[in-house]
């Protein structure tokens, strides 16, 4: 039995006793029987275990602990149709099983049926409020019917049910990476020509430290929407990290002419005055910030943001001298700390947090909320926007970005996936934020992790998911190996790792934790769905249809692997499953590749109206993209 | 079997089994006879700290008999400096090597005169003036060269009054007659839109390694046609034709009648873009229909780095098929032709998915090394990026060739490590690389050129003795060199083409192996359709077959 499903069992003690009312000579055999099916589940037989219970429910049909066995056996093969046919049985006669509703939950939605999971986990939680996996299973229900909010309580109610809180940042953290990654797969895929999803991609890259490449992608936004004010803002940060503050400067201006209090576009022409020796200068659009928004500048950890000149911080601490109040004390911290003169930064943050404790709050005339947002008087804004009877999407778009910027992510994601519900028109503005402030609870939970236990493994796996992000892959692999020291039982960081050599053509270091990984749990979806694209990537197509089928299998929901397994079944020349599986991947279809293979199949079927169709929109999705990245790649190169 | 019963374990095992590369050699076997052979040329591709990408992409060579002495001779292209693209001095020639016989050959390219001028890459052989001898076009960075051969062991520079134009990055040519007018087209593949300007840094700035850009930063161009006049000029139909409004990052050309509708069609390999399949449309104008017709693309759907290209019919079923080479991990993609203008993604159940995955290759030829009646595949192999281990430390920059062993069932086996000593282990940065049998010895030897390293002179020495025959054509209103005619030996098809590999040029006739035959029946399909039938011949000779009126 593969070990995650024993821990669940284990956990949810599914394993249900016999009571049985039979005579005492065919209670003995029925016992004997039941107990061989449970020390065959035990033993991860699971064929040996569904045969046993059948046996025991041949002779006695009504014994629900059998039945609810049969269910578990049923599951773990991954035959989730079986499992409801059984298990609806079970909660029919015996409703208080927690664990038949669990299981019969969870197999209604690896069926996709949500709608059915919803009760059954719903009943569960009542018999059981503390089991995580229910809550995170009826998270993954209320993600697939697009009510987030709900979705996020669920996760925090599966973090406020589990004993180890180390654990729990941990797994919260990574619900929240998932939802986010849900969330930009949607926005990207539904809305690739929108601003929005080059915005998103921008800081995706920014985050990699892929400065050039984020540079371009946020030109790409601003070529889409002029008006938008913050891509220029951004821009100007990249291209202040890349080290070219003179280019950097005239969009951080052209941001200033749409939003005359932009944060971003005062801190880094502060950077630019610094660069250029101009600490008078740098003072005034801190003080811009200041006056506007002090708090922001105790939160933007990172001034400067590309390299000073040389003695550039020096110059910069020496025109300080005699200066007070909050931008003087800011920019001494910082030029402290780029000098590396750790005791004196210190005591210039603590004046400036001092000073920005006892900022008098400021006053706007205009007391719509849009107003006070824009003027950075974001909890006046907030208030307002809470004391209206009914919020436009709009309105619950600015209340998240208040939230947001007030530094309470958790708020400001109620807001923004309210604002989700039902959207269209400003799906991919609403999806964007929502992404932020998830990425925010992200990074709340897993500096949690780092803070309480920084030796863990879990704390060593963070560490190597960020360098990953970051394309620092040796170091990647280096906190994977660390991580895998300390626990070497866990198989998602055996996976992790095994992904990463796969990423890099590492096949037979991808093989060698990937395996272990399969050792560790043989019934992981995304496991399996690895070890298959390993054997596609060593052209083992035939042999990586297995892999695929039980990736989805196990988990429908995978819907990366389907595409694969069309591929896969392409390849083995199996074109009327290939057909199947590909039909249902297209909304995955970002370059038209997966609307080709389907033409493909198509083609080889002799469909060829189906054929044709499949080829023209490929031809149409490949043309799309290849022009979008083409402007992209223009801009980018002509900033060059 | 159920798959849905599937048995995790079961699965384990196949994820163990892993590629198996110990299959069964072929009897190919090969020796480097450069060096013996005075074949002493060293490709300058001039290498810079700033990367420009064209540094990656010299290397085109050319095979054919300059003299008219029934010997092969070699002719290599060569880069220049940087960044003035012109060549300095003799280091950067491109070089002419006349076969002497008995494996020997001489420099005779200040004599020749086809040194040229400027940063060269590829070159494309014909008779395009159906004088009786055997011209040069060169393409290169922002030109194109036409060598006119005087017949007297010397060439003269013709472009200007030909109407070629420059202008343009153009890698690769070919020689074809389109409109059937018995006067040889050529078709100039260009790369991309580039300049001496562009200076982006790619690579890892934090680690300061400076690579060569992806090809995806540059905007594709369309290729250009050039329709013979016939009175030594060309005119540029490729708008007329239809050619111009398909833009691609061209890297090779070959020819074949992709849908048996008797007119030669083009296939262009195109670098990270669809691959392009110009269908000829009654010698009026062509149709790209590369997408539904099926090469464009593996059948994933994912564009990948097309390099060189032959079109030739491998599986012996009469029709032509398209093997390519590519980067690694993207496979060699063998595109099977079957029939009414499709073709299929061959590349898995052919072997060469698995035999090319962990290979980069860049040249490539269908010829039938070992003489067995079915065509191997020799590929010319290096990656692009030449501090690729910096980035992927299990992908090599320098590669040895490769030579894949027809198995005569559709499928083919490895068989590189047997190909003899030095073969699997002359790992070089190999680009172009040509074909032809240099000493009359009846097996196809092949010649490769290696960025900043000497070129290989692979001379066949594959054990059997199994029969032969080479068929010259000498056309008449077809056109002197019968190209694009089709050649049938003893059930066996192939075109008479000289657009083979990367950049490249094989002048040789038509080669076919022919097993234990000691006769062949041989008949011959002119470009216009009509056949001639040249009867049953004795084999291991070449036989020179004149076009009827």
């Amino acid at each position: 039995m593969p070990r995650s499903a024993l821990a669940v069992c284990a956990g949810l003690a599914l394993w249900v006793q016999l009571a049985t009312g039979q005579s005492a000579a065919s209670a003995d055999d029925l016992r004997a029987i039941f107990q061989e099916g449970q020390s065959a589940l035990a033993a991860g037989r699971l064929a040996d275990a569904e045969r046993a219970f059948r046996d025991t429910l041949v002779r006695d049909p009504g014994l629900a602990e059998a039945r609810a066995n049969l269910g578990l056996a049923l599951f773990l093969q991954g035959d989730y149709s079986a499992t409801v046919r059984e298990l609806r049985q079970v909660v029919a006669r015996r409703p208080e099983l927690q664990a038949a509703q669990l299981f019969l939950g969870l197999s209604h939605l690896k069926l996709g049926a949500v709608a059915e999971a919803i009760p059954a986990l719903e009943r569960s939680l009542e018999l059981d409020p503390k089991n995580l996996e229910a809550h995170r299973a009826l998270a993954a229900c209320h993600l697939a019917e697009g009510d987030y909010a709900a979705a996020v309580r669920q996760f925090q109610a599966a973090f406020e049910a589990g004993p180890d809180p180390v654990a729990g940042w941990h797994r919260l953290g990574q619900d929240y990476m998932r939802l986010m990654s849900d969330l930009a797969g949607r926005l990207v895929v539904r809305s690739p020509d929108s601003a929005w999803s080059a915005l998103l991609g921008a800081d995706m890259l920014g985050f990699s430290r892929a400065w050039e490449a984020a540079a371009g992608y946020y030109e790409d936004a601003i070529a889409k929407r002029p008006g938008l004010s913050g891509p220029r803002a951004a821009l100007g940060a990249s291209l202040l990290r890349l080290g070219r503050p003179e280019e950097a400067g005239r969009h951080f201006l052209a941001e200033l002419e749409l939003d005359g209090r932009a944060e971003q576009a005062h801190a880094g022409l502060a950077e630019v005055a610094l660069a250029g020796g101009d600490a008078g200068a740098a003072l005034r659009h801190l003080g811009a910030v200041w006056d506007s928004f002090p708090a922001w500048l105790r939160t933007e950890a990172a001034f400067p943001l590309g390299p000073l000149p040389p003695g550039a911080a020096e110059t910069g601490v020496g025109a300080l001298r005699g200066r007070q109040g909050g931008p003087a004390e800011f920019l001494r911290w910082r030029l402290h700390l780029a000098m590396g003169s750790q005791d004196a930064a210190e005591l210039a943050r603590g004046r400036f947090e001092a000073l920005v404790a006892s900022a008098s709050p400021r006053r706007i005339a205009d007391i719509a909320p849009a107003a006070l947002c824009a003027g950075r008087l974001y909890s006046e804004c907030a208030r307002a926007l809470a004391g209206q009877p009914s919020l436009s999407r709009a309105d619950l778009l600015l209340l998240g970005r208040a939230f947001l910027a007030l530094g309470t992510p958790e708020r400001a994601l109620v807001a923004f996936t309210h604002a989700l519900r039902g959207a269209s028109g400003e799906l991919p503005e609403a999806l964007y934020w929502t992404v932020r402030a998830l990425q925010s609870l992200a990074d709340t939970c897993f500096r949690q992790v780092e803070s309480l236990a920084p030796e863990s493994w879990r704390a060593h796996q963070l560490r190597a998911e960020v360098h990953r992000q970051r394309q620092d892959d040796e170091r990647a692999v280096a906190e994977y190996r660390r991580a895998i020291e300390i626990n070497p039982g866990v198989a998602e960081l055996h996976r992790s790792l095994g992904l990463l050599h796969l990423l890099n053509n590492a096949h037979d270091q991808a093989e060698v934790a990937l395996r272990r990984a399969l050792d560790l749990d043989a019934s992981d979806p995304r496991t399996l769905y690895f070890a298959g694209r390993l054997l596609v990537a060593r052209q083992q197509h035939a042999e990586a249809v297995p892999y695929f089928e039980s990736a989805l299998r196990l988990d429908p929901n995978l819907v990366e692997a389907r595409p694969s397994l069309g591929r896969a079944y392409l390849r083995a020349e199996r074109f009327e499953e290939a057909a199947a599986q590909l039909e249902r991947a297209l909304v995955l279809d970002f370059y038209g590749d997966i609307h080709y293979s389907l033409f493909q199949a198509h083609r080889r079927l002799g469909n060829m109206d189906r054929a044709r169709q499949a080829l023209e929109r490929s031809t149409q999705m490949r043309k799309r993209s290849f022009s979008r990245d083409r402007d992209r790649l223009d801009r980018w190169i002509n900033a060059e | 079997m159920d798959q849905r019963r599937v048995g995790l374990p079961a699965i384990l095992v196949a994820l163990a089994a892993g590629p198996s590369l110990a299959d069964q050699a072929g009897p190919v076997r090969f020796r480097n006879v450069a060096s013996e052979a005075g074949v002493d040329f060293t490709l300058e591709n001039h290498p810079t700290p700033e990367k420009r990408m064209i540094e990656t992409m010299a290397g085109g060579v050319a095979v054919f008999d300059y003299d008219g002495d029934g010997l092969v001779d070699i002719y290599f292209t060569n880069g220049a400096e940087i960044p003035s693209l012109a060549k300095a001095g003799p280091e950067h020639w491109n070089r002419m090597y006349r076969n002497d016989g008995g494996m020997r050959f001489s420099d005779v390219t200040a004599a020749a005169g086809v040194a040229g001028s400027g940063y060269d890459m590829g070159v494309a052989a014909a008779d395009y003036d159906n004088d009786g001898d055997i011209d040069l076009l060169v393409t290169g960075v922002f030109r194109v060269t036409l060598f006119q051969n005087g017949g007297n062991g010397t060439f003269r520079d013709v472009t200007a009054t030909a109407g070629l134009q420059g202008g343009e990055w153009s890698v690769a040519a070919g020689w074809f007659d389109y409109d059937r007018d018995g006067l040889l087209d050529l078709l100039v593949v260009n790369y991309a839109r580039w300049s001496l300007e562009f200076d982006t840094f790619c690579g890892d700035a934090r680690r300061g390694l400076r690579a060569y850009c992806d090809p995806l930063q540059l905007a594709p161009i369309s290729n250009r046609l050039y329709r013979n006049v016939g009175d030594g000029s060309f005119e540029d139909a490729t708008r007329s034709a239809g050619i111009a409004e398909h833009a691609g990052r061209g890297m090779s050309v070959a020819f074949g009648d992709a849908d048996g509708d008797g007119w030669i069609d083009a296939f262009v390999t195109n670098d990270n873009l669809p691959n392009f399949l110009f269908l000829n449309r009654g010698g009026e104008s062509f149709e790209e229909g590369a997408m539904f017709s099926g090469p464009a693309l593996l059948q994933d759907g994912d564009p990948v780095a097309s390099m060189g290209v032959d079109f030739r019919d491998y599986d012996n079923d009469g029709l032509p098929d398209i093997a390519v080479t590519a980067l690694i991990a993207e496979t060699f993609p063998l595109f099977r032709n079957e029939g009414d203008g499709f073709f299929v993604d061959a590349t898995g159940p052919s072997g060469m998915a698995r035999l090319s995955n962990r290979r980069s290759g860049w040249g490539i030829g269908l010829y039938d090394f070992d003489n067995d009646g079915w065509k191997d595949v020799f590929t010319a192999n290096s990656h692009v990026n030449d501090i690729i281990a910096e980035f992927e430390p299990t992908t090599p920059y320098l590669e040895p060739n490769a030579v894949f062993a027809n198995r005569g069932d559709g499928t083919f086996v490895d068989a590189t490590g047997s190909a003899g000593a030095g073969f699997a282990t002359a790992a070089k940065a190999h680009r172009g690389c040509a074909f032809a049998d240099f000493n009359r010895d009846g097996r196809v030897d092949a010649v490769v050129s290696a960025l900043g390293g000497p070129a290989e002179l692979w001379e066949n020495v594959s054990p059997g003795g199994a029969s032969w025959l080479n068929v010259r054509l000498r056309g008449a209103q077809s056109g002197r060199d019968g190209i694009g005619a089709v050649v049938e030996v003893a059930g066996q098809a192939n075109l008479m083409t000289t657009a083979v590999g990367y950049a490249s040029s094989s002048h040789d006739g038509v080669h076919f192996g022919l097993g234990s035959a000691e006769v062949a029946s041989v008949r011959v399909r002119w470009p216009d359709g009509r056949v001639q039938d040249a009867g049953t011949v004795r084999v291991n000779r070449v036989l020179e077959i004149h076009e009827r009126p």
